[in-house]
């Protein structure tokens, strides 16, 4: 549809094309008294550029972006097709700062990623707690861990960190995870 | 006979890897013994008036100048790292004469590199060698270092505990305390590519956390890096091995001491920046405090200066760890400060003595305000007022 629409308008100016995408007459000798009487009856010599649509109910409320990128060229990626991510948690859950030593012990997952695309696919209730989260691979050396070297994700927003242990090579899922959320004042 | 020779010879190359690289340096002519202390005469003579520096004029005073370690301690440091140095070289550790560079040439230049923080280049000029050998070169010693020290830098056993809980109470009067804690940044540059927010701290710089946990002797017996600046150092704290071992009851679990009446169970002293907890004791905050609580602080705070002393060290010593790092691989940068901190204990270990104009001459982590951990565990709170308690029954 785009590529007859293109092929059709070449050689003639943006204003002719709005005018065809609308379904207005174009050329040097415009009758528009007749063409606003006869608006309504979409005759096929009012579209002349235009092919049969193949949702023609579609046409009259397309929104401006996808007019816009037919007439410019803006490529197909602004079609209405792409499906939009949803800008919020679908099941926010409630923040509390740990503010004694209880709430703020570290507490145990069931499952931890191991890559990076296994963040991403381990379900909808993780992806939406990661939500806006910046992602960090860092090696960690800790003198108090067995083999002292481990590789770690870090997950900020702002001022809370989730610190996951990365497991690259295994498959199998650990319950070693530090998964710790705080907001801390700064003096 | 001689199929059956082959086969034998197969499996033999692939048990020992180790003896299969030493026949391959035998293909290279190794320098002689003789030749081993020459590096150092002639880093002496080109080095020793070289404008910039202010070099001692006794050579052994000289030699802890440009390496940090007296030349006894060098020679144990190579002890250590001689078999994983000599036993792989490739091909850019072959000096202008073709010979390999000895493992004391190796481990002088990477010391150097640690020490100065100066550029590759300079330090290969100082050795006559290319930058891209000190690099080589430094990273070598690094993994060797990082693998054959690791009993330089470990959690006291009980009777070590003991002797480094005499230590404090003997030094500050505090009881069962068994060590002080502190972090630091350690600043660096990124790759335009790799500039992320996650490694700018409150300060707006690159930087990456290094936490210590630092005896009575200002050995650190426990360390934590590789985490990014922008935590606070109570996160970091809580991101550690250290605080689960001791938050379960498997670390500072040892003897609990009764004090008229009153249990103080093992613990270590920490700043502002901590939450205060029954093992961790921080200061009380200075308004409209107690004689007690006052005379807590200044104990308290005299042995935690020695988490702070020993970072200043540490930075001073190990200049690399002060300048800013130009854009040092984030993987690989854990390895150079855990290298400078297990140095920094052979030094002590080892009994050297470093000059006083060698630790930093500001605080170690300047440029960055305390941070303020408003936690407070109830039954810390406890133990400190029953430390506070104490430590003024002893003063009256």
């Amino acid at each position: 549809m785009l590529c007859s629409v293109q092929t059709a308008k070449s050689g003639s100016n943006w204003l002719d094309r709005l005018r065809s995408n609308k379904g207005i007459p174009t050329g040097d000798d415009l009758d528009l008294d007749s063409f606003l009487l006869t608006a309504h009856s979409h005759s096929p010599r009012a579209r002349p550029n235009n092919p049969p649509r193949a949702r023609p109910s579609e046409a009259h409320d397309r929104p401006m972006s996808t007019v816009l990128a037919e007439l410019f060229n803006m490529g197909a990626t602004l079609t209405k097709t792409s499906k939009k991510c949803p800008r919020k948690q679908t099941n926010p859950k409630i923040f509390i700062p740990s503010s004694s030593s209880a709430a703020a012990a570290p507490s145990r997952e069931a499952a931890v990623p191991e890559e990076e695309e296994a963040v991403a696919d381990r379900g909808e209730e993780e992806g939406n707690e990661l939500k806006g989260f910046t992602k960090s691979e860092v090696t960690v050396i800790d003198t108090s861990c067995p083999g002292w070297k481990v590789d770690k994700l870090v997950f900020r927003k702002n001022n809370v960190w989730k610190v996951r242990e990365r497991k690259p090579k295994s498959k199998r899922k650990s319950n070693s995870t530090l998964d710790v959320n705080e907001v801390e004042t700064s003096k | 006979m001689a199929p059956f020779q082959k086969k034998s010879k197969k499996t033999k190359k692939k048990k020992t890897k180790k003896f299969k690289k030493h026949k391959q340096v035998s293909l290279v002519p190794v320098e002689p013994k003789t030749s081993e202390t020459d590096w150092w005469d002639s880093f002496w003579h080109k080095n020793s008036t070289a404008p910039g520096y202010s070099v001692p004029g006794d050579e052994a005073e000289g030699f802890k100048y440009f390496f940090r370690v007296s030349k006894t301690t060098f020679e144990y440091i190579c002890s250590l790292v001689r078999e994983d140095l000599i036993s792989r070289p490739p091909s850019g550790l072959i000096n202008i004469e073709g010979r390999l560079l000895s493992v004391e040439k190796q481990v002088a230049i990477a010391l150097r590199r640690l020490a100065s923080g100066e550029s590759q280049v300079s330090v290969g000029a100082a050795f006559g060698v290319g930058q891209s050998t000190v690099s080589q070169v430094t990273w070598r010693f690094i993994e060797a270092l990082e693998e054959r020290a690791k009993h330089h830098l470990n959690w006291p056993d009980s009777n070590r505990m003991q002797e480094i809980k005499h230590g404090f109470e003997a030094s500050y009067g505090l009881p069962n305390c068994c060590a002080a804690i502190d972090a630091t940044h350690i600043m660096m540059t990124l790759p335009a590519v790799q500039t992320s927010n996650d490694w700018c701290d409150e300060e707006k710089n690159y930087s990456m956390l290094l936490q210590g946990i630092v005896d009575h002797e200002l050995r650190f017996i426990d360390i934590m890096t590789g985490l990014p600046g922008g935590m606070t150092f109570s996160r970091l704290l809580k991101c550690s091995a250290f605080f689960k071992l001791s938050e379960n009851g498997e670390r500072l679990n040892g003897s609990v001491k009764t004090l008229g009446g009153d249990d103080i169970r093992e613990y270590v002293v920490g700043g502002y920046s901590y939450p205060l907890l029954p093992w961790l004791m921080t200061p009380y905050e200075t308004n409209n405090i107690s004689v007690s609580q006052s005379n807590f602080n200044h104990k308290h705070g005299a042995a935690r200066l020695l988490a702070v002393r020993a970072f200043s060290l540490l930075k001073g010593s190990w200049r690399i760890l002060s300048k800013v790092m130009w854009r040092p691989d984030k993987r690989k940068l854990p390895s150079i400060i855990l290298t400078c901190c297990l140095l920094h204990n052979i030094i002590i270990d080892c009994g050297d003595s470093l000059h006083s104009d060698v630790a930093l001459s500001g605080h170690h982590d300047s440029g960055y305000k305390e941070q303020c951990c408003k936690q407070v565990d109830p039954s810390g709170r406890t133990m400190r007022d029953n430390l506070a308690k104490h430590l003024q029954q002893e003063h009256n």
